[in-house]
């Protein structure tokens, strides 16, 4: 059976798995850790949509995927496709700060006694580390109906926001419809998300986050319930 | 017959004959000794106009101990430091070509807060700060970022100050620009490379001798108000002047920029016990070179001549002495934040797992 919406990304694809299955949606969810993403390994191709690199498990899981649907691209189903991939921020914002580097948002204030970056230069770095998932986005953006969710806002820490920003503006030049949930998850008193929507390791979000999340995608219009 | 005099016991080296002459170009020795002897990982900070940068990459190459107190952030590859200007000096100063602007950098690391006094230039949309104009390669993004950089950087400097057992300055040049209001030097000239030149407020200043002098004496006092045991060495850029606003032709020009700081630099060594003069000018550009270490346009020095230099430097300097011990933090800083990472990979490697739990 076809399923309703294909959801592809990190570990942060989990709850919009089961926020879909929660909603009572058909879902192929294919996820990799965000190290796998950031490594480079995974990248877009011109007849498949997306590859994977050396690691041919990996690349098998895909391949099953398209021809379980019949398919020989996987970004050019015409399907909703949920995402989160392209920012994999745990692998990319702590070695950013190892020299003790703040770049910071527009609100942010700048931490006396840290090295300033300036925001062209996150913006060549993030380049650096993920225009081959941007070129990714452009693919699915092009053949599928995508909607990337940026990742729940859970901590407050230097860089993230600065990142996220810049990623999710690159990811929107490359097509993609991108949804952040700072827009209605973050609780105003501390500035992140509600620690009931989070799951045991303070950084995922949890099944009702995801049931929350998914439901707010189709209330916004990211994603039109099949 | 002749007496005793002063020149009867003088080495070989004190002779023009023996010294230059008959020893050729490559044969010169001697040239420069070292004042001091240096802990054997004696810390260096490099600053000063272009030919400065030299030094910075020669010490790196020798595995000598440069402090880096505004490094790329890291995992930056090598282009992209270099494209931000990140490793040239000891922080991102960019280049500093007089006294004038060497002492308004010192100046700023012990009063940060003045950064907000530097002039900015609109850019288009972008803003370049005054004292950096060409750091960021499209300007910052508002004049805010900019002069956040702008604090980063003084602060960073003074910190330069602090970690180096020695702060090498090389003098490039007698001309520069100047705020007619706040006496603010500029590295360039309004309206050359960034910012629009205003004659009624872009004052031209060729410095004397007295000037220089005044200048690097009251910035070597603050420096040693940050660090007391820092030597500092100076060096003056064998490169010309690209051009000259002095009204001279750009050879006379030249050669009255060069012979000042030359002659500012030794006195400076002269007075000082904590002042040295390295002499990178006479071996690239006196006569008996006879301009082999420049490029066809006989302004840029080769690489073979900066390294004929960095030679003279690292056989003159005396690295003998007991080693002080620097703790570095950035490794412990770094392993951290590995550790953490490896903890973060295994937290979502369980969660892209957890996904398939059915129960």
């Amino acid at each position: 059976m076809k399923p309703d919406v294909l959801v592809i990304g990190d570990s942060h694809a989990a709850p919009l798995a089961w926020g879909c299955e929660a909603l009572g949606l058909k879902v192929e969810h294919i996820s990799f850790s965000g190290r796998n993403w950031h490594e480079g390994n995974i990248i877009p191709h011109d007849d498949h949509g997306i590859w994977v690199k050396k690691r041919r498990w990996a690349q098998k899981i895909f391949t099953d995927l398209m021809e379980q649907l019949g398919v020989s691209n996987l970004a050019n189903t015409g399907m909703p496709v949920l995402g989160s991939f392209g920012y994999h921020m745990g692998r990319l914002v702590p070695p950013f700060g190892w020299n003790d580097h703040v770049s910071p948002a527009e609100d942010e204030p700048f931490p006396e006694n840290h090295l300033h970056a300036s925001s062209a230069f996150v913006s060549d770095y993030v380049h650096l580390y993920r225009n081959p998932h941007f070129r990714l986005a452009r693919n699915f953006a092009r053949g599928s109906r995508l909607a990337l969710i940026a990742p729940p806002p859970a901590f407050s820490r230097p860089n993230y926001k600065a990142f996220r920003l810049e990623i999710t503006r690159r990811l929107m030049a490359e097509g993609a419809a991108v949804y952040d949930p700072e827009e209605d998850f973050i609780d105003p008193e501390t500035g992140v998300m509600r620690p009931e929507l989070l799951a045991g390791d303070n950084i995922h979000g949890n099944e009702e986050y995801g049931r929350q999340l998914v439901s707010k995608l189709i209330e916004r219009g990211y994603f039109e319930r099949p | 017959m002749s007496s005793d005099n002063p020149y009867k016991d003088l080495p070989g080296t004190g002779f023009w004959r023996t010294g230059v002459a008959e020893a050729g170009l490559f044969g010169l020795e001697e040239l420069w000794r070292s004042k001091w002897q240096l802990p054997v990982d004696a810390r260096f900070s490099t600053y000063g106009s272009c030919f400065a940068q030299h030094i910075s990459r020669a010490l790196v190459g020798r595995g000598i101990s440069w402090v880096d107190a505004e490094p790329a952030p890291g995992r930056t590859p090598a282009a992209l430091s270099r494209k931000f200007n990140y490793g040239i000096y000891s922080s991102r100063t960019g280049n500093i070509y007089t006294a004038a602007q060497l002492l308004h950098w010192v100046t700023l690391a012990l009063t940060p807060g003045w950064v907000d006094l530097v002039e900015l230039w609109e850019d288009g949309e972008r803003v370049r700060d005054s004292l950096r104009p060409l750091v960021e390669p499209l300007g910052f993004a508002s004049q805010d970022e900019a002069r956040k950089s702008l604090r980063s950087n003084a602060l960073a400097f003074r910190r330069s100050i602090e970690q180096a057992d020695v702060f090498v300055f090389t003098l490039g040049l007698t001309e520069g620009w100047e705020n007619a209001e706040t006496q603010q030097p500029y590295p360039l000239c309004p309206g050359t490379s960034a910012g629009v030149f205003d004659p009624g407020r872009h004052l031209f200043r060729n410095y004397t001798y007295p000037e220089i002098y005044e200048d690097l004496t009251e910035a070597l006092s603050l420096m040693w108000t940050i660090n007391p045991d820092l030597k500092v060495l100076l060096t003056v850029s064998p490169v010309p002047l690209t051009a000259t606003a002095s009204g001279d032709h750009v050879l006379v020009a030249t050669t009255y920029s060069k012979a000042t700081l030359r002659a500012v630099a030794g006195d400076l060594a002269r007075n000082f016990d904590t002042v040295d003069y390295f002499p990178s000018y006479e071996i690239i550009a006196s006569h008996p070179s006879r301009a082999t270490f420049f490029e066809p346009n006989m302004r840029t020095v080769a690489q073979a001549g900066v390294d004929y230099v960095m030679g003279h430097f690292f056989n003159g300097i005396d690295l003998g002495g007991p080693a002080r011990g620097h703790a570095d933090e950035t490794e412990d800083r770094r392993a951290k934040i590995e550790q953490q990472m490896a903890e973060e990979d295994l937290v979502c490697e369980e969660m892209t797992l957890e996904a398939f739990n059915e129960a």
